[in-house]
């Protein structure tokens, strides 16, 4: 059921009776492996699989087990990866161009229009070859973060390892292009171009600090969204867990809850939005503060003088 | 004298309650200030509102980094 096609009252609240019974089906996995396991456990398809039993005990404490438990949040990334493909690869398959498209090709072209509008404004002319990165970076990220909120598959940028790899892939792709105008301006710029002698003086301290700079970067990237994303979670599995404990208290073993954090779901699905477009953003700002050539003016001259240009050639 | 495990469970919400204040004062400036300019221009409004949410989970990311301290050191 889409929900354009939502009509009648009715048909909202069948609608978001059923997501909130999604939302309290997940809410009692994420209760029951609260209290089976040690560590906090984001519940995926992959726990329900674990849970299955053989030969009478469960698959979770064999190693296979154990290794299938350590790597979840990297199956689930591989599912979503895979899902996404087989999407993109149907989506771009059946295009027309002399017909009336059908929706979804209307739809994705207006995606990638905007992403691309908006990294064009972002990066400037002479970094355009980059925005393909960026984009991905962006979808791939927005995915996983809105997979936190879809039931039995969970966010795989809620653990260390996803975001560590995105921030270290983004640090080593920045630097390799940093170095397209030769050492001596990577040297130049870590010492922020001293043009005079005060410059000159103060340059070992810019040198430290910029040296600095090139490991707290990508830290504070893969904090930053593995913070937001794990205490999203937490939000959501607390709340989770009162509500299957207010039905416990009235009926004793059931294992349905009240969706006592469906506000919080709003709240994780902007998140996951905000902090998808923060990574890309500042990815992009690192390259282009990287990359910049002296004689060329900063990116939103280059824009005015464009607009300026197409204003006086239609005039 | 004063148990070890106390005394980070005392320190760790301190530490985090102060993180969250600081971070509230610098957001409520960020976002007066881009408030007020979307009021005197209000066709900046869609640029604004992004410069604003970037500053804003730029800032919000220092209190979670202190948030971040109990769990990595958990797992230590």
């Amino acid at each position: 059921m889409l929900s354009y096609q939502v009509k009648s009252v009715y048909d909202k609240l069948k609608y978001m009776l059923s997501v909130a019974l999604l939302s309290s089906c997940s809410s009692a996995l994420f209760a029951a492996e609260e209290a089976e396991s040690a560590s906090t456990e984001l519940p995926s398809f992959v726990s329900v699989f674990l849970d299955l039993k053989i030969n009478g005990e469960m698959i979770r404490s064999t190693p296979f087990g154990h290794t299938i438990e350590a790597w979840s949040a990297q199956i689930v990334l591989i599912f979503i990866t895979i899902v996404s493909i087989i999407f993109m690869l149907r989506v771009s398959r059946k295009l027309v161009v002399k017909q009336v498209p059908d929706k979804l090709q209307i739809a994705m072209e207006m995606l990638c229009s905007s992403i691309k509008g908006f990294l064009f404004g972002l990066l400037g002319e002479h970094n355009k070859k980059h925005i393909p990165i960026f984009a991905t970076f962006l979808m791939f990220i927005m995915i996983c973060n809105m997979s936190g909120i879809i039931p039995f598959l969970c966010a795989p940028t809620a653990k260390y390892a996803t975001t560590v790899t995105l921030a270290i892939f983004i640090m080593i792709y920045y630097h390799y292009f940093s170095f397209e105008l030769g050492w001596k301006h990577v040297l130049m710029h870590l010492l922020n171009n001293p043009s005079n002698l005060i410059m000159w003086i103060l340059s070992p301290l810019f040198f430290c600090v910029n040296s600095i700079e090139i490991v707290t970067r990508p830290l504070s990237l893969s904090l930053r969204l593995y913070g937001n994303m794990m205490g999203k979670d937490m939000l959501l599995g607390i709340f989770m867990i009162m509500g299957v404990q207010v039905t416990v208290a009235m009926i004793p073993g059931t294992i349905i809850g009240i969706p006592l954090h469906f506000p919080f779901l709003f709240l994780g699905l902007l998140l996951g939005v905000i902090q998808a477009l923060v990574f890309t953003i500042l990815s992009a700002i690192y390259l282009s503060l990287w990359t910049t050539h002296e004689e060329e003016e900063p990116t939103n001259s280059q824009e005015q003088k464009q607009q300026v240009e197409a204003q006086q050639a239609v005039s | 004298m004063i148990d070890k495990i106390a005394l980070l469970h005392v320190a760790y919400p301190v530490g985090m309650g102060l993180a969250a204040f600081g971070c509230a004062i610098g957001m409520g400036r960020a976002i007066t200030s881009a408030l007020e300019s979307s009021g005197r221009q209000p066709e900046l409004y869609g640029k604004l509102m992004l410069l604003m949410i970037i500053g804003c989970a730029l800032i919000e990311s220092l209190a979670i980094y202190t948030l971040l301290v109990p769990f990595i050191l958990k797992a230590i």
